[in-house]
């Protein structure tokens, strides 16, 4: 459809001839500047250039050596666990976090009438639960809350008479608690992404109708994920590393069997420098990931 | 000048209406009827309380004493009325409030699947029909980014109007575009009071104001202060307040 406004402008837009660029002798008509090739040298991204070369590097001297294949194929034996915790802690945190961090950014006032006083009242209520545990969690060495875990809360649950599936010292214990460590630090993350969601987008979901969890869900939560994806990847990648305190509960990741080997034979450096290389190959892996994600979702709004 | 206007049928009624910001006196005994099909565009200097009482009759303000009655329901704390209530009217803002990670048609579809509860299909035509009213139908798959102020105005507008509204109110729709586009925005509008369409405007855009409103409203710290036709209003302001401020604008 083209208006009549629309097309009296393309009408006066026939009839006035635009003006010939000025053109004077001896100067050149403008060109664009053209673009140097030397833009790829600093586009390239040099440091997986080096990455690679010096993992392949890393990879033919372990493979080449009896010895540094030896404890290769010793320690990648706990390479399974420290990948189901940090993933099963991290999905955790992930729900927890998420939920936690809803919960708070919305701190309910009073309601009105008899059925919105009970739901705000609940609300209050859960407000201060989810920022209690943040606050406490948040402030906890994961460490102590680990053995803490592994060795009072689960026994007491037992004792309770609740019928646990797994022991305390097990890798479903691990996951827990390193959930619950992590998900009051991703409570605050998605917290800061919600809050950055500008106000006039939330009144007009309301002016449209649509309820408050309906907002949430088709406003809130889609835009938060692009701004928390940095700190997201970065959580992840800490939640990698710090899966190696499942040693304290005697779980033969990479952590513990190094400790093991190299308490066996003393030979400390080259055992970690075999550590060094195989966290490094699963957090430079993951950090990829997470780039490739942020690329993404970055080009799909433009 | 819409000349649909049903003089049986108050769809807005305010009655005594009062609110406070903290101390701060926002709106002062406001009341004011419209009439269905009728336009009345709000003026008045900044803060003078025009958006509250827009926003007060969607509950995105909450009024605090009087009496405020839409298409016959009661505006209250009942979340039921506030609800039905949002679902008969539509409203524009200054910023457009598109929803950036959607595309245009993605805007104009979302609340007609959530809230009126309508097949893909349907949501689907009716959104490019409205798409195709305000004039941006090509740009249909585009983000909300990648188009122009006036452009994202004017789809803003067809998303308030997917809803079936009974009732348009615009906050300031044109003060945050280039002089170029208001004009863009300005004639949709046009185009939807002439349909019949009862529109409430809160407008710094004089030449609007005598071309389109049936009424005109002249606010001023939290008061209505006068109130008649757009002709007898501007040209023959009887509150000095009034004159003061056209004297200043004209």
């Amino acid at each position: 459809m083209v208006s009549e406004a629309d097309s009296q402008r393309m009408r006066l837009a026939e009839d006035v001839p635009i003006a010939p660029a000025l053109q004077i002798e001896g100067i050149p008509p403008a060109k664009p500047r053209p673009v140097t090739p030397f833009i790829y040298v600093y586009r390239f991204p040099w440091w997986i250039l080096f990455l690679v070369v010096v993992g392949i590097y890393i990879v033919l001297s372990i493979a080449g050596d009896p010895e540094y294949s030896e404890y290769f194929r010793r320690l990648s034996a706990g390479v399974n666990i420290t990948l189901q915790v940090s993933f099963g802690a991290y999905a955790g945190a992930l729900v927890i976090g998420l939920f936690t961090g809803i919960v708070r950014s919305y701190p309910p006032g009073p309601g009105q009438g008899l059925i919105g006083g009970t739901i705000n009242f609940i609300r209050l209520i859960l407000y201060h639960i989810v920022t209690l545990y943040v606050e406490l969690l948040r402030g906890m060495p994961i460490a102590t809350l680990l053995v803490f875990g592994a060795f009072a809360f689960m026994p007491a649950l037992r004792q309770a008479g609740v019928d646990l599936p797994f022991r305390g010292t097990s890798i479903e214990t691990a996951i827990i608690f390193l959930a619950l460590a992590y998900g009051a630090f991703l409570s605050e993350v998605f917290r800061a992404g919600i809050q950055s969601i500008p106000k006039g987008q939330l009144e007009a979901a309301r002016s449209l109708g649509m309820k408050g969890y309906q907002t949430i869900k088709y406003i809130v939560i889609p835009q938060t994920f692009k701004v928390v994806i940095p700190p997201l990847g970065n959580d992840f990648i800490a939640m990698i590393k710090d899966s190696s305190l499942v040693m304290l509960l005697a779980l033969n990741d990479v952590s513990q069997l190094a400790k093991k080997i190299s308490g066996s034979n003393f030979d400390y450096i080259d055992v970690y420098l075999v550590v060094a290389f195989i966290y490094l190959s699963m957090t430079l892996t993951g950090s990829l990931f997470v780039k490739i994600l942020e690329q993404r979702l970055k080009t799909k709004e433009r | 000048m819409s000349g649909h206007i049903n003089r049986n049928n108050r769809i807005i009624q305010c009655y005594g209406v009062n609110k406070w910001f903290g101390k701060f006196w926002v709106l002062k005994d406001i009341n004011l009827e419209v009439y269905e099909g009728e336009v009345v565009v709000v003026i008045g200097p900044s803060g003078s309380g025009k958006s509250t009482l827009i926003r007060c009759l969607n509950r995105l303000e909450e009024h605090q004493a009087g009496e405020i009655i839409i298409d016959g329901i009661l505006l209250d704390n009942n979340t039921r009325n506030v609800s039905a209530i949002r679902r008969e009217v539509g409203m524009v803002f200054q910023q457009f409030n598109l929803f950036p990670h959607r595309t245009v048609l993605g805007n104009v579809m979302l609340a007609q699947r959530i809230v009126r509860r309508r097949s893909k299909q349907e949501a689907m035509q009716t959104a490019l029909a409205l798409l195709d009213r305000v004039g941006i139908r090509d740009q249909a798959y585009k983000h909300p980014g990648q188009l122009s102020g006036g452009q994202q105005q004017r789809v803003a507008i067809a998303r308030a109007l997917a809803m079936n509204p009974r009732i348009m109110l615009f906050d300031e729709p044109t003060s945050a575009l280039d002089p170029e586009m208001i004009k863009e925005v300005l004639d949709v509008m046009k185009e939807l009071a002439r349909s019949g369409m009862t529109m409430i405007v809160v407008t710094h855009e004089m030449g609007f104001a005598k071309e389109v409103a049936d009424r005109v409203i002249f606010m001023d710290s939290g008061r209505i202060v006068e109130t008649n036709t757009p002709n007898e209003l501007f040209d023959n302001p009887k509150h000095p307040r009034l004159q003061n401020f056209l004297a200043q604008i004209l």
